[in-house]
């Protein structure tokens, strides 16, 4: 899978039709105007499309009032694991030091939103997806 | 009753309406003129935001039957843009007066 099908794929699943072609298509074109123009500048167009398509996530996950939702479907596993993590500790979290605290709430905060993405991130419709309808 | 939202605009969007005041451009050709004050993987961002907000208007550049890949965005400056750059501008400097001067 090339570079930009990988971003087109993403985009897809994650982007409106809106931001898709305002925000990330343009970025596209750019990157094959360069790689069109000599290997030299591939990378750093590479990671202005990455740069793109991100804040393109960003843009739609605060305008479309999808992060509050989201955020509040984390916190579902977060709790999940959190009292699974208490549960299965002898001696309770006091036991623990602060640094495995903190690695602990992160490893939990990590594992929550891989389902939520996953499963959770509403489905949008793209010009890609579109044509295959 | 109604309260009027005062539109607001950030120094980059002013900067992408000062460089698109004369004619149409692509966002990569601004982001080089900028002279490093815009960045690659920022700028469509930004256009997108001053399009929603009416600053800018854009449109997909025309090109040759077969040709390969997506085509680029062209931007220009909408008539509401320049009107509410103008205002800001008109306002920074205002404010950017000593109160001496501002007597004066």
């Amino acid at each position: 899978m090339t570079f930009v099908a990988a971003i087109t794929t993403l985009s897809t699943r994650f982007l409106t039709e809106r931001s898709f072609e305002l925000i990330v298509a343009p970025a596209i074109a750019d990157f094959d105007l360069d790689v069109s123009s000599g290997p030299r500048r591939e990378t750093s167009a590479r990671l202005a499309v990455l740069n793109a398509f991100l804040g393109a996530v960003w843009e739609d996950a605060v305008r479309g009032g999808d992060l509050a939702r989201f955020a509040g479907l984390v916190l579902i596993p977060v709790c999940y694991y959190a009292f699974f993590f208490l549960l299965g500790l002898p001696g309770g979290v006091n036991r623990l030091s602060s640094t495995m605290v903190t690695g602990l709430a992160i490893a939990i905060v990590a594992l929550s939103f891989a389902p939520a993405i996953v499963c959770f991130w509403p489905e949008r419709e793209t010009p890609s997806n579109a044509e295959a309808d | 009753m109604g309260e009027t939202r005062l539109p607001s605009m950030s120094a980059t969007e002013s900067l992408i309406l000062d460089m698109l005041r004369r004619r149409e451009r692509y966002g990569l050709e601004l982001v080089d003129s900028s002279k490093g004050q815009l960045k690659r993987g920022s700028v469509y961002v930004t256009l997108a935001r001053m399009e929603s907000k009416g600053f800018v208007e854009s449109r997909q550049e025309e090109r040759p039957q077969g040709a390969i890949g997506l085509p680029r965005r062209l931007y220009r400056a909408t008539e509401y843009g320049l009107k509410v750059h103008d205002a800001y501008q008109l306002l920074r400097e205002a404010l950017a007066l000593r109160p001496a001067e501002a007597q004066a």
